[in-house]
């Protein structure tokens, strides 16, 4: 392999330079004429080696960009559960509370809303097992996962709303007492039209 | 032409298509293994931890070489979040189940570390990971320490004013990094955070950081 570096080392000077130094060993072996010849042939070797080396190049910069790519978030798929509670135009159903660990100072509860009436408004939830309850949506955000407490939640005619895991949620601020499985909490529930819904949550072990 | 300057010239190219062949693959060799396609991002140079020193669920002491010898799931948030961390530390349990069946060898540890250690006393945060996972570790400590941690993570959170100064809400990133065992980042995944995803996509890591060693 050393000697046959050396001859393309050789072959090399001779084609850049013209005037080739370690040519002199071979003039008893090389013609002039082949030698212009040769120089073509190690030319075309020279074009091939920087074509490999482009590819090289750019098929490491192809790889890098395919790895680089993010695939899309997945949507996560949320079945319709039938309503169970009704006032007027508005129904609701899959009422529950995440339960807590010990030492917890909130809660979340989810629900699923359904609106066969002209548009209406979520405006307030009270439960006696907590200081407040706020109307949240989580979001994302520059890069960071950030709940945000709204006014009041719309819900438009003739519409479905779900709040779950990730989403809209309610957020119990400052619970008495932490929520087993198996608990039922009582909460009610004021639309702007439809008025106010008294509704049990069942406490549900979302481990 | 000669006989003897053509082979030459044929030896002449072969050697330098030669030296180009294998010049080639050596620069192709940098990127290779490629990283994994994740539902995050694989680093495919290992990031180093700055020095940190927090307070663990016992409250002790707690460094960067206390993440030495075993793969680390990290997720940054706070026991006071009601909806997006505790839905993230039930995908964490179940990705720790999923891992002990798939990768029996491996040793793996899961913390929570707190984004809120005003209200996060070393007690309430252990209090709170166990309840998810009996073997789950919960961090907090100072604020900058965390903070360090968490800019090397590519974790950003922020603490949302409140008009009681109580019940504050604190935004963050929600993603789980995965340290190596040097206690170095090798990916960080992120939302949707889904066990069974999440399981995969420790596999590929996890093959490609065996991959790198070679």
């Amino acid at each position: 392999m050393v000697a046959i570096c050396l001859q393309a080392y050789t072959g090399l000077e001779s084609f850049n330079h013209g005037v080739p130094v370690m040519q002199k060993l071979k003039t008893t072996i090389v013609e002039p004429a082949s030698r212009i010849e040769k120089g073509i042939v190690v030319g075309w070797a020279v074009l091939v080696f920087v074509v490999i080396m482009v590819a090289a190049g750019l098929a490491r910069f192809i790889v890098a960009d395919i790895s680089a790519q993010e695939p899309d978030n997945a949507v996560i798929a949320r079945t319709q559960p039938s309503p169970d509670v009704a006032a007027g135009t508005i129904a609701v159903s899959d009422l529950w509370i995440r339960a807590t660990p010990p030492g917890a100072r909130t809660a979340a509860a989810y629900l699923y809303i359904r609106n066969s009436g002209d548009n209406d408004r979520l405006l307030a939830v009270r439960s006696e097992r907590a200081r407040s309850v706020e109307i949240h949506t989580t979001q994302e955000q520059s890069g960071m996962m950030r709940m945000s407490r709204l006014d009041s939640l719309a819900v438009p005619a003739n519409s479905d709303l779900q709040l779950g895991p990730g989403g809209y949620h309610l957020m119990l601020v400052e619970i008495s007492e932490s929520f087993d499985p198996g608990d039922s909490v009582l909460m009610t529930l004021m639309f702007e039209k439809a008025g106010a819904m008294d509704v049990n949550f069942a406490v549900r072990d979302a481990r | 032409m000669s006989s003897l300057s053509r082979m030459l010239m044929i030896t002449a190219f072969a050697a330098v298509a030669g030296i180009g062949a294998v010049t080639a693959r050596q620069l192709l060799m940098v990127n290779s293994p490629v990283a994994p396609e994740i539902n995050g991002f694989v680093l495919q140079q290992p990031r180093l931890l700055p020095a940190f020193e927090l307070l663990n669920g016992q409250a002790e002491t707690f460094t960067g070489a206390d993440f030495a010898g075993a793969w680390s799931f990290l997720y940054f948030g706070f026991t006071y979040c009601p909806d997006i961390c505790p839905t993230a530390m039930v995908e964490m349990a179940k990705l720790k189940t999923l891992l002990s069946a798939s990768h029996p060898d491996l040793l793996a540890e899961f913390y929570l570390v707190s984004v809120d250690p005003e209200r996060d006393t070393p007690q309430r945060v252990q209090e709170y990971v166990t309840y998810f996972d009996d073997n789950f570790k919960g961090l907090t400590g100072d604020l900058e320490d965390i903070s360090n941690l968490a800019q090397t993570a590519s974790v950003i959170h922020v603490i949302e004013p409140s008009a009681d100064g109580v019940s504050y809400e604190v935004g963050h990133s929600s993603t789980i990094t995965l340290l190596d065992p040097q206690g170095s980042i090798r990916a960080i995944f992120r939302e949707p955070l889904r066990a069974a995803t999440l399981a995969d996509d420790v596999s590929q890591v996890l093959s490609y950081a065996e991959l790198m060693k070679e």
